[in-house]
């Protein structure tokens, strides 16, 4: 009998175990930090959009609503234009420039444009909203979705666009993540260009190294040994330039696990070619990288 | 000595008794969108009792929710891409869910929608309507580290 109840004992400690499996080991999640923008046309005023469109409104505080929801935090947009003074806006003019003034100064890394829109037909009203997220450096449109309310014989449109946002935003949200899966798998983005100052002797053409190589070749080995995966692309090259629009970083330090920077990489170029003997400034704007050698 | 082995059969073929041997058909339609973050859909189970047809209804609802998408719906894209590999690596978490139901926790409907009777390739099968709260469930999912929360 003893026996007997030691095999059940047993038997129900890999079942147990089987469980405990599951809670795999606790990874931080970095949030890049999004804000919720309006759609305005060009030359009209973002604040005036804003204000004076409360379906908007709606959808753009049902869109966060949805990143909260997902337990994700967003910065407030009214906030941050209300930091643009009065002045300024008008300053600034188009909605092309307050938009950027706005990201620049919310520091977001993604922003979520809005647009609501009300049709009226015979046969009923509804809305149909249009999100669409973009990477607020390199202006790539990350996830993009388009939701239609019911239609209804009704005028109450706030419902309705509680409706059309209802229908979209997780799919919406899934399509963003999935980016974000991929960002995290591939890398993400940033575009190098690297030139030279107007008195510098040296160009792509320079030729380094016994095998007599051009120092642009030896800039494409070296992307293929530190470009994430190895994975970058060259948009063009010619003496006097090579412009690399798409060169892969991870988006996480593999050694540390902390954000891995544009500036990281940016110092690793600037390391190496330092190893050939070369005076180099760089600037880092976003995910740009501007690369002047002397 | 055969006592043991009887006792450990007898176990095991209990485990597996609570089980749908029925496999997975896909056979699930997107009803309406009441509310967000839940979804209505009607699903065809099969087994040998309408008991059995209506666990395998309800669990194939949640296999096409979670692996494969609602098309139509909110909720087009599946949770999790690569079936095969996430039930290889958490293998417990989904035998927890489906085989042992836990996903009972997220259903908020369950409503046989057709009677239990025979069907043309010779399996007894019901259609049933179903109401699950998805948010409740993807946020089970993102709990237990099955899938990543929203970020990188």
């Amino acid at each position: 009998m003893k026996h007997f109840l030691l095999l059940i004992i047993l038997f129900n400690c890999s079942q147990i175990f089987g469980q405990i499996d599951t809670i795999a080991e606790q990874r931080p999640t970095i949030q890049p930090t999004v804000m919720v923008i309006p759609f305005a046309k060009e030359h009209q005023s973002m604040r005036n959009v804003l204000e004076n469109d409360i379906y908007l409104r709606v959808a753009m505080t049902k869109v966060k609503e949805g990143f909260d929801n997902r337990g994700y935090s967003t910065i407030d947009f009214r906030g941050r234009l209300k930091q643009l003074s009065n002045e300024d806006a008008m300053e600034l003019g188009n909605a092309e420039s307050v938009k950027q003034k706005v990201i620049e100064l919310s520091g977001a890394d993604i922003y979520v444009e809005t647009e609501a829109k009300v049709i009226k037909t015979s046969k009923g009203n509804s809305v149909t909203v249009i999100v669409t997220a973009y990477d607020a450096f390199s202006g790539q449109s990350l996830a993009n979705k388009v939701g239609s309310s019911p239609k209804f014989y009704t005028e109450n449109y706030d419902k309705l666009t509680q409706k059309a946002v209802d229908d979209l935003i997780d799919d919406f949200l899934n399509t963003l993540q999935e980016k974000f899966t991929d960002m995290l798998e591939n890398g993400r983005t940033v575009t190098i260009n690297i030139g030279f100052s107007e008195d510098s002797e040296m160009d792509m053409d320079s030729e380094f190294t016994d095998d007599e190589e051009f120092l642009s070749d030896l800039l494409e080995y070296w992307f293929e040994d530190n470009a994430y995966k190895g994975y970058f692309h060259i948009q063009g090259v010619t003496a006097t330039k090579m412009m690399l629009d798409d060169v892969r970083i991870p988006v996480k330090d593999p050694k540390s696990g902390r954000n891995y920077r544009t500036t990281r990489f940016a110092a690793l170029i600037t390391k190496y070619l330092k190893t050939l003997d070369l005076d180099v400034v760089r600037d880092v704007q976003g995910n740009k990288i501007f690369i002047t050698i002397q | 000595m055969i006592k043991y082995i009887l006792s450990l059969l007898i176990i095991c073929n209990l485990q597996f008794a609570c089980k749908s041997t029925y496999s997975f058909t896909g056979e699930v339609q997107h009803l309406q969108q009441e509310e967000a973050g839940t979804i209505s859909l009607r699903s065809k189970g099969y087994g040998n009792t309408k008991q059995e047809a209506l666990a395998h209804a309800e669990k194939s609802a949640f296999e096409t929710l979670i692996f494969q998408g609602i098309p139509g719906s909110s909720f087009s894209k599946a949770m999790i891409s690569n079936k095969a590999e996430a039930l290889k690596t958490h293998a417990a978490f989904f035998k927890n869910l489906l085989e042992e139901k836990t996903y009972k926790t997220f259903l908020m409907a369950s409503e046989p929608s057709s009677k239990y009777g025979m069907a043309v390739k010779g399996q007894k099968n019901m259609d049933v309507n179903l109401k699950i709260n998805v948010r409740a469930l993807r946020k089970h999912l993102e709990t237990k580290q099955i899938i990543r929360k929203l970020g990188l």
